[in-house]
């Protein structure tokens, strides 16, 4: 077995990364919408061996009660991790971390939802982490922002996100589990690429001012192309879709 | 003012067709143009769309001058209560001196007994002897805002409770496909089964037909219509169409 000490990180010979990738390169990046038929929206979303399942209720009524604002609908993210979905089992009670993490993405998705057109309601998101190999909050808010969307809950632009990260000395896209354990640094950006506003930038260890503005400028690189790839994916469900739809229903009768 | 308005008009344009899909953050047209709210909102000097939706661009009259407004139809729809709707709810608690219904909405109806038919002589069981939980009723919303849950009222004619045929549950978005211009798809299926069906405003159809073969028909008519997934709705002679080989078949 490789021990994790082992993994050259970052090979300066070939310039390319432990998994062969260059610093600009991203994972394998999937995207499907409508996944699940009970939902009102929903998506799965793969950045590699990152797999992230998320789905969206409502708008609908507050259960609790108490919860209810006047002036608009409240966004209650649960992000959460399967227990099959780490290498060493996680417990399926909620963390810190996730708890921290729901929040976040709160934040960033509350930017661009119009939660003042559905007073007194609830708006339902779940993410779910189906197998983690870093990257998981920005392939979060990905899903969730395509299963919104698939839900048809008006918002002012899709969410996209990306995480950078300097390994080996070099900043590189789109950090996997062994060089966000291993690197220097892991900076989670997430943006709404139509308007140009970042909502979410968090970061672990230190950059240079120079490093954070290659970072940025590499983070903003990745996120246009994956915001290429939601609305592609959304505009196939909504226009190609016929066929698909045809196909289902006789797989049903 | 006049090179004011020479500017504006310059800088004015809608940067969609007819028939274009859109998704959320998409432009839609920049400067001074007409769209309607809340599937699309303005940002800036620019209009984008806040929901995915099919673009529509309707000639309307402003101030004198034809102009062009853009109209997105959204794919997916919410229920919002407004007076004036005939909905179709059902029942899901009984309080003391009302019902509370469900409306396919986010917003729970309450039912006062003074908007029913029904004489109010005592308690919850004589309230749950006219209307039990589970049962559907055709009722009109009298009042809704945005802070208080909506009131119904099953007083008016041909309201009340819902005793037979079927209620079926279908997308608001497509609502308008299923009744067709000037209600020809709803008459065209009305005519072919010889079922009567009412469509409310919340997306629930209710089917009474003679038999039981007459109302399946209409559902399955319905459900095609609803199913179809494509920009245009389909012509009233397809779902005739589908109709008479549906009748064959079985």
């Amino acid at each position: 077995m490789v021990k994790k000490t082992d993994i050259l990180l970052f090979d300066e010979e070939k310039g390319v990364r432990h998994d062969g990738r260059k610093p600009e390169d991203m994972r394998p990046v999937r995207m499907q919408v409508g996944v699940l038929d009970n939902a009102q929206g929903s998506a799965l979303v793969e950045f590699g061996k990152t797999r992230i399942l998320a789905a969206v209720y409502g708008p609908r009524e507050i259960l609790p009660k108490h919860m209810t604002l006047p002036g608009r609908a409240i966004l209650r993210i649960r992000y959460h991790m399967a227990p099959f979905s780490t290498t060493e089992r996680k417990n399926p009670a909620p963390s810190r971390r996730e708890i921290e993490l729901s929040k976040v993405i709160r934040e960033a998705l509350e930017a661009s939802v119009f939660t003042r057109l559905y007073p007194r309601t609830t708006i339902d998101v779940f993410i779910e982490v189906l197998q983690a190999d870093g990257g998981t909050r920005t392939a979060g808010i990905t899903a969730a922002s395509l299963a919104l969307a698939d839900a048809g809950i008006p918002m002012r632009d899709l969410i996209a996100g990306v995480a950078v990260g300097k390994v080996g000395g070099r900043i590189v896209v789109d950090v996997d589990e062994v060089e966000d354990s291993m690197g220097e640094a892991d900076m989670p950006v997430a943006m709404m690429p139509g308007l140009g506003k970042i909502v979410l930038l968090q970061l672990n260890g230190s950059l240079s001012r120079e490093e954070f503005k290659q970072a940025i400028n590499m983070a903003i690189g990745a996120i246009n192309k994956i915001y290429e790839m939601q609305k592609s994916v959304l505009k196939e469900k909504f226009t190609a879709y016929s066929e698909a739809g045809k196909n289902k229903q006789q797989q049903h009768s | 003012m006049a090179e004011d308005q020479q500017a504006m008009a310059e800088q004015t344009r809608i940067m969609v067709g007819e028939g274009d899909v859109v998704l959320p953050g998409d432009v839609l047209a920049v400067g001074d143009v007409d769209f309607n709210t809340p599937f699309a909102y303005r940002d800036g000097d620019v209009i984008r769309a806040a929901v995915p939706g099919v673009v529509e661009i309707r000639k309307i009259d402003r101030n004198g001058k034809d102009v062009e407004k853009v109209y997105l139809k959204p794919f997916d729809l919410t229920y919002i209560p407004r007076p004036g709707h005939m909905v179709i709810g059902m029942v899901i608690d009984i309080g003391t001196t009302y019902w509370v219904v469900d409306i396919n909405s986010p917003y729970n109806a309450q039912l006062p007994v003074g908007e029913t038919i029904m004489k109010h002589t005592g308690g919850y069981d004589t309230l749950r002897r006219y209307l039990d939980v589970g049962e559907y009723i055709l009722a009109e919303i009298l009042s809704f805002d945005r802070n208080r849950d909506p009131i119904i009222s099953a007083k008016g004619k041909n309201y009340g409770k819902i005793l037979d045929g079927k209620v079926i549950e279908v997308r608001l978005s497509r609502v308008p496909w299923i009744v067709g211009k000037k209600k020809s798809m709803i008459e065209a299926i009305e005519r072919e089964t010889g079922a009567r069906i009412v469509i409310a405003d919340n997306a629930r159809i209710w089917i009474k037909g003679p038999d039981r073969r007459s109302e399946d028909l209409v559902v399955l008519a319905i459900k095609n219509i609803e199913q179809t997934k494509r920009v245009k709705p389909p012509s009233v002679e397809e779902i005739v169409d589908y109709i008479r080989k549906v009748k064959e078949e079985v």
